[in-house]
């Protein structure tokens, strides 16, 4: 070993308690840089998950002309070849597993004494159960029947606990719906709940009705076309791999059906993915703090090794050993110190997500705040698994110490031998 | 044969308004293989003139010949140059690197030269070189004979918190002498020590320049130290008496 080193690290290990107490501070630093940066990332994945669980989907295909016109839902400007536009979709890319169409409306569901604004899906209950997390949500009652099964094109709905809480309504009670036709004119008919979904704070629970396209085309016309095609993928092992896979799939398809447009999920999810990345700066605000601190701990670390070798300094001058070397001997003891302390910081990181990840932390809890709109926010929040943050912690902290440590090695290196060697 | 002459050497030091000179005008020629102490009450100049004779303080008038270099027209780095490969010292505490075990202290000066070396050799780039470095094992070789010239064999992996005052100090002395140097300036060598160990280490120092033929020359109040010297300088109010 290069004997600048061997000194260096010995140093290090002879003077324990203040390399301990430095390394604490590194350890911590950047295991807390790790496990926030891990659990928003977790935060990110789960928020991201649900929008494409509960509206954007995987990919979704619409007109330009209704994508434009989205939230008044206009029933005129549907999908001309759903089931070819499905089949293009699914050759153009094979990550996607499932497809399902969709006609969402503006609606007003009542119980004859009140009413409520609501957004009602048309749906196919079986493909959409495959692309939409909304079936497995279903808390009272049932999902609603498959095309051809016992109970369907019965004029049947699942609904939203939320809603059904504020219109005092239960499963097997009647819900008055009223909408506009594709005639453009006013209906309204009854329809038995079969099932409630959610809980009762999400919007998803409070202002949704889901029926099958049977019932939805003998109440709103029989040409009510199917206004989105959406699309489900496997899942991908990291947000960003979701995000790009996403991305990539609606290029292909909007390559294969250029009448159409394809949006992937970063499209719905533009305002959060802002949002995430002021987040990202934020905890990189965070470990320059922390790192900071780590910094002058170094500084005052090297200072005082400087300061209990002055004579040995001076020896090694009388010797013929150049101010560089010198320089790069205090250095070495910084950077070793840096790296014990960083290393430590990475296990202590991926120590504080492997205990959070065991322990489960309810996504409810954490992020019963998160506007997501309509999106429910469930299950449990995880933290991700990201290397890219621990080479971040590694190279930060050895950087910051590598800097650290020049501080007092210059000081270090300017040292007179005449002066060090009488320095008692 | 002269290994070192001084001629009219001075070293003012300017404190404010304040002159001190702490050698004024010395004349002096040192031959090779000398045991000589330099004496003096406290203040009469033996450290400034230890620093000057080890290149590690110039002096403000005069001139210096080593072995025939005048070190006048020496930078900063060729004086550095100069007492990495020419001089060496042993000082009062013995300033053992304590990280360092026996072998690795002795080894130190020939790592600090073979450092230089291969820095040299990468500022002059690929073109060659000349001299090449002592290869570790060379190294190694070296401070285990000098270790063994001192009397520790056997003592070579222990750390210096593990020896005594005077075993100390016989590590300062192969540590000087590894690098076979042109002179070895000891200051208060014996000062830290039990008269019966310092008697052992001067028996020690001068047992080697006669061996070696290396030219010591002390700072010293101890007079062991002057009883063993073949010469004695002194000096007063920075003159030779």
């Amino acid at each position: 070993m290069d004997a600048l080193w061997k000194i260096a690290l010995r140093n290090v290990e002879r003077h324990r308690r203040r390399t301990i107490i430095t390394g604490i501070v590194m350890m911590v630093g950047i295991g807390l840089f790790i496990a926030y940066d891990s659990i928003l990332a977790g935060m990110d994945r789960l928020s991201i998950d649900a929008m494409i669980s509960y509206s954007s989907s995987f990919l979704k295909l619409r007109t330009p002309e209704y994508a434009a016109d989205a939230l008044g839902t206009p029933l005129d400007h549907g999908i001309a070849d759903p089931a070819g536009a499905m089949a293009a979709m699914r050759k153009a890319s094979p990550s996607i597993i499932a497809a399902t169409g969709r006609t969402l409306f503006v609606a007003e569901a009542s119980n004859y004494r009140d009413s409520e604004p609501i957004m009602a899906a048309a749906v196919d209950p079986e493909a959409d159960a495959a692309v939409f997390a909304t079936a497995r949500d279903v808390t009272a009652g049932s999902w609603l029947p498959s095309a051809g099964a016992e109970g369907a094109g019965e004029k049947e709905v699942v609904i939203g606990a939320g809603l059904a809480k504020e219109l005092a309504l239960k499963v097997g009670d009647g819900l008055l719906v009223s909408a506009r036709t594709v005639y453009d004119n006013q209906n309204a008919d009854e329809f038995r709940i079969v099932g409630l979904i959610g809980g009762d704070a999400s919007l998803t629970s409070t202002a949704t009705v889901y029926m099958s396209w049977a019932d939805a085309r003998a109440f709103l016309g029989e040409s009510l076309p199917v206004t989105e095609i959406d699309a489900a993928a496997k899942p991908s092992p990291s947000l960003d791999a979701e995000l790009s896979a996403s991305a990539a799939a609606s290029k292909a398809a909007s390559a294969a059906l250029p009448a159409l447009r394809a949006d992937p999920v970063g499209e719905f999810a533009k305002d959060y993915l802002a949002l995430r990345q002021s987040k990202q700066k934020g905890s990189y605000l965070l470990i320059v703090m922390i790192l900071l601190i780590a910094g002058v701990g170094i500084v005052n670390t090297i200072l005082m090794s400087v300061y209990s070798r002055v004579r040995e300094i001076g020896v090694l001058r009388a010797y013929g050993m150049s101010p560089k070397d010198i320089k790069a001997l205090f250095v070495r003891e910084g950077l070793i110190l840096g790296a014990v302390g960083s290393v430590a910081g990475l296990a202590f990181g991926a120590l504080l997500v492997w205990y959070l990840n065991g322990i489960g932390l309810s996504a409810g809890q954490i992020m019963g705040d998160v506007d997501l709109g309509a999106i429910p926010m469930t299950g449990v929040l995880r933290g991700e698994w990201r290397p890219a943050t621990y080479a971040v912690g590694l190279a930060f902290g050895i950087l910051v110490s590598w800097l650290a440590a020049r501080i007092p090695a210059k000081r270090a290196a300017k040292l007179e031998p005449t002066d060090a060697l009488k320095f008692v | 044969m002269a290994v070192l002459q001084l001629a009219k050497v001075s070293r003012v030091y300017r404190k404010g308004e304040n002159e001190v000179r702490a050698l004024d005008g010395v004349d002096l020629s040192i031959e090779a293989g000398e045991f000589l102490a330099i004496v003096g009450p406290s203040g009469s100049g033996k450290t400034t003139m230890l620093n000057i004779l080890g290149c590690l303080d110039s002096p403000t008038e005069g001139s210096i010949v080593y072995d025939g270099v005048d070190l006048r027209r020496l930078d900063e780095a060729g004086l550095s140059a100069y007492r990495r490969d020419r001089i060496s010292f042993v000082f009062q505490s013995f300033n053992l690197v304590p990280v360092l075990t026996v072998r690795e202290n002795v080894e130190l000066p020939l790592v600090i030269q073979a450092r230089a070396e291969g820095a040299s050799r990468l500022a002059r780039g690929r073109k060659g070189s000349s001299g090449a470095a002592r290869s570790d094992a060379e190294i190694k070789a070296l401070a285990l004979e000098m270790i063994e010239a001192v009397g520790l064999s056997g003592k070579a992996d222990r750390f210096p918190r593990e020896l005594s005052g005077g075993q100390e100090q016989r590590v300062a002395i192969a540590r000087a002498l590894v690098k076979r140097p042109l002179v070895v300036l000891a200051d208060e060598p014996t000062a830290n020590l039990d008269s019966r160990t310092a008697g052992e280490i001067l028996d020690l120092m001068r047992d080697i320049n006669e061996r070696m033929k290396a030219t010591f020359i002390f700072s010293t109040h101890d007079r062991m130290v002057m009883e063993r010297a073949r010469r004695i300088v002194s000096l007063h109010d920075g003159k030779v008496a």
